[in-house]
């Protein structure tokens, strides 16, 4: 595939906050989480209005996890969750979420902000969202999408597959069409192999038209 | 001959930068290397070669003309330690791990790669200052604590998606060869000139702004361009399904492998900006080529348009044998001239035989080395005989060139890639017409490129990519009218004769070695 300098737009990426900075939100819960225990000590025996403000305090420290926008989505959630459902300990453990390093499977395109929209950051957004039919890749998509539908319709090798790289192989596009004849050739190349195992030579199929 | 040996030569006129070509891999860059030093016996060469592995290719298949002064061999990796060796290794890369953990100062080689793959633009004359630095030694790069930091930022950045330990193994592949290679003393030269981007053209890029002297970069195919159909064939259409090959016996799940191509392909893209940014003038062999490298980032108004030549006076009397042996009744002869590769599609050439053979009379004939992918001429043998074919189409290995062309009325080309094939050229000098698929130059070689170039007339027919059909109506169409084979003859005799000599060729590169850029009004694009 021929790289574009469409596909090389600038990407703004949102800078990576220290260490200190990604476990404000859970010490703002310890606090929080820290008041609605007073709040309950403090109104014994229990009153409905005191039980009411430590779940209100309770919350709001869970949402002060969740509301932090430069940590990932799923380690966000994780660690709201980890202040909800264990008071007085999950705020600890959001902290350890949020301080966590390393690259993750799963990311999502809320972790970019593409400036572009062929740049590799939001083909990776777009990726976790949408897959778009393999007809419509080829001809709408980005050499990424491109990629991936080609490489489907070589591991399927279907007829209806098989007409498409054809078809793309023809085409005027000269990137799309060398992947498509050499998607044809790889399934040709399979083929033959095949009908080597089973001893039957004639069988092989002129995938390439 | 060695670093030191060359070192103490005479300092030479022209530095030849070279990547897995001349003098130790055949091919056309190769080919053209050899008549380039042979053209300009004035010129003092030495040539540095940047080869993958040390040790893996020792045999020379050239020999060294006597104004090459000196020859270094460069690498992008030593062979792997023996496995009695390994533990000692690991002794020594906790002690190397120990040294390096958190080094006082930050690299500039180190900021140079992170700007190189995460900031544009890609190559500006800072950021080679900061690669020129050498300042990363390979142990800081392997186990340094700042690289490691960097490994994870560019990689949570680029590759988010995919598995961090694919991402790791890989970023330290792409770039261990250019710490490597940053690490070579430039070779005395008064100009540098690069046979292609790659680690090559950003070496030279380097040793170029190191030493001030003008660096040109002559590019026959594209390099950026060749490394992406490599990823797209080695990574996910060879995995293909669930999972996908990267490495001996490693595998990865799509969304990794999608990243890692995507990352390789922007390493070498940018490896190319470095050198269209250092490079004083920009060649390539034809309009096409010119094109992607301008879409790659070159500056425009750097590049021109030089294209291989042949000597076409050598082969005036082959032409006209052929001439008069036009229309005789023999069955017509085709021939693929090539490396028995993948990317020269063979496999589309023995079918468009197949299919012709019920048609008209042929001699199919494939010429050219058969070593180079043992696999894929097992496939090609495999498929001939499965066709019934073997009397018709014959595997005839590498023969010396002047007796190629008089044993062929029609040369068919299938590749899949090509820059600009000299076999073309030589086909076109000895009046045989050419049946070609649409890539390259190839559409230009055949039909022309400018109003005077088309006016000759088509020296043969284009075709679609692998399209066996198309190539074997054309094959029919000209075994059954001599006469369409003899214009189409004489047009590309013609062609080849007004625009593709090759004293015309290397005349003009001694003028660039003489005067340091290219004759003529500064800025042209097309020579």
């Amino acid at each position: 595939m021929t790289s574009r300098s469409s596909s090389l737009l600038p990407i703004r990426l949102p800078p990576r906050a220290p260490r200190l900075r990604r476990i404000a939100p859970a010490a703002l819960a310890a606090v929080l989480e820290a008041a609605a225990a007073g709040a309950l000590m403090a109104a014994r025996p229990w009153a409905v209005d005191a039980v009411a403000a430590a779940a209100a305090l309770h919350l709001a420290a869970a949402l002060a996890v969740a509301g932090f926008r430069p940590a990932r989505d799923g380690r966000r959630l994780l660690g709201a969750g980890a202040v909800l459902a264990m008071p007085g300990v999950g705020p600890g453990i959001a902290a350890a979420v949020l301080a966590t390093r390393g690259g993750v499977a799963g990311a999502t395109g809320n972790d970019f902000e593409p400036v572009g929209t062929r740049g590799p950051a939001a083909r990776v957004g777009r990726r976790a969202d949408e897959t778009l039919p393999d007809c419509d890749a080829l001809l709408d998509g980005d050499d990424e999408q491109r990629g991936d539908a080609l490489a489907r319709m070589a591991g399927r090798a279907d007829d209806e597959g098989l007409a498409v790289l054809r078809w793309a192989a023809a085409g005027r596009d000269p990137d799309l069409a060398l992947l498509a004849a050499l998607a044809l050739d790889e399934i040709s190349e399979r083929d033959e192999r095949a009908a080597a195992q089973r001893a039957l030579p004639r069988e092989v199929r002129h995938v390439a038209g | 001959m060695s670093p030191a040996e060359s070192a103490a030569r005479p300092v030479a006129d022209v530095c030849l930068v070279l990547e897995g070509t001349y003098p130790y891999t055949p091919g056309g860059v190769s080919s053209w290397v050899n008549d380039l030093l042979h053209a300009l016996p004035a010129v003092r060469f030495v040539v540095a070669h940047v080869g993958a592995e040390r040790g893996a290719v020792a045999e020379r298949r050239y020999v060294l003309p006597p104004n090459v002064t000196g020859l270094v061999d460069l690498h992008c990796r030593d062979p792997r330690p023996e496995p009695a060796d390994g533990a000692a290794l690991r002794r020594a890369a906790r002690s190397a791990r120990r040294r390096h953990a958190r080094p006082g100062r930050p690299s500039r080689v180190l900021e140079a790669f992170r700007r190189l793959l995460l900031e544009e633009p890609r190559g500006d004359a800072a950021l080679l200052d900061d690669l020129a630095s050498n300042d990363l030694s390979i142990a800081e790069f392997l186990h340094g604590g700042r690289t490691f930091d960097l490994i994870l930022e560019i990689g949570d950045r680029l590759a988010a998606e995919a598995s961090f330990l694919h991402f790791f193994w890989h970023f330290r592949s792409m770039h261990l060869p250019l710490v490597r290679l940053l690490g070579a003393p430039p070779p005395p030269a008064a100009v540098y000139h690069a046979l292609c981007t790659g680690y090559a053209g950003a070496l030279a890029a380097v040793w170029s702004r190191r030493t001030g002297r003008p660096l040109l970069l002559t590019e026959h195919g594209i390099y950026t361009r060749e490394r992406n159909l490599e990823l797209c064939r080695s990574l996910w259409l060879r995995g293909g399904g669930e999972a996908s090959t990267v490495g001996a016996g490693d595998r990865c799940d799509e969304a990794t492998a999608s990243a890692l191509r995507r990352t390789w392909a922007l390493h070498f893209l940018s490896l190319a900006r470095c050198a269209y940014a250092q490079a004083s003038s920009i060649v390539s062999l034809s309009e096409v080529g010119r094109a992607r490298q301008i879409g790659d980032g070159a500056p425009a108004a750097k590049t021109w348009i030089v294209p291989n030549g042949v000597d076409p006076a050598s082969r005036g009397a082959l032409a006209s044998r052929i001439r008069l042996r036009g229309e005789d009744r023999r069955p017509l002869r085709v021939g693929f001239v090539g490396r028995v590769v993948p990317i020269k599609d063979i496999v589309t050439f023995i079918r468009a035989c197949d299919l012709a053979l019920s048609e008209v009379d042929l001699e199919a004939r494939i010429i050219g080395p058969l070593d180079e992918d043992p696999a894929y001429v097992s496939r090609c043998r495999r498929l001939v005989a499965d066709l019934g074919r073997g009397r018709a189409i014959r595997f005839e290995g590498q023969r010396p060139p002047d007796s190629i062309y008089r044993g062929i009325d029609v040369l068919v080309l299938t590749s899949f890639s090509e820059g600009q094939p000299l076999v073309m050229l030589e086909a076109g000098a000895a009046g045989i017409p050419v049946i070609a698929t649409d890539v390259g130059a190839c559409r230009e070689m055949l039909e022309g490129r400018g109003d005077l170039d088309r006016s000759l007339g088509p020296g043969g027919i284009v075709t679609r990519l692998a399209a066996p059909a198309e190539t074997a109506a054309a094959i029919v169409r000209l075994a059954r009218d001599p006469r369409r084979r003899l214009r189409m003859g004489d047009a590309g005799r013609r062609r080849v004769a007004a625009f593709y000599r090759r004293d015309d060729c290397f005349a003009r590169y001694g003028a660039f070695y003489s005067q340091g850029r290219w004759p003529g009004s500064a800025g042209a694009s097309s020579a």
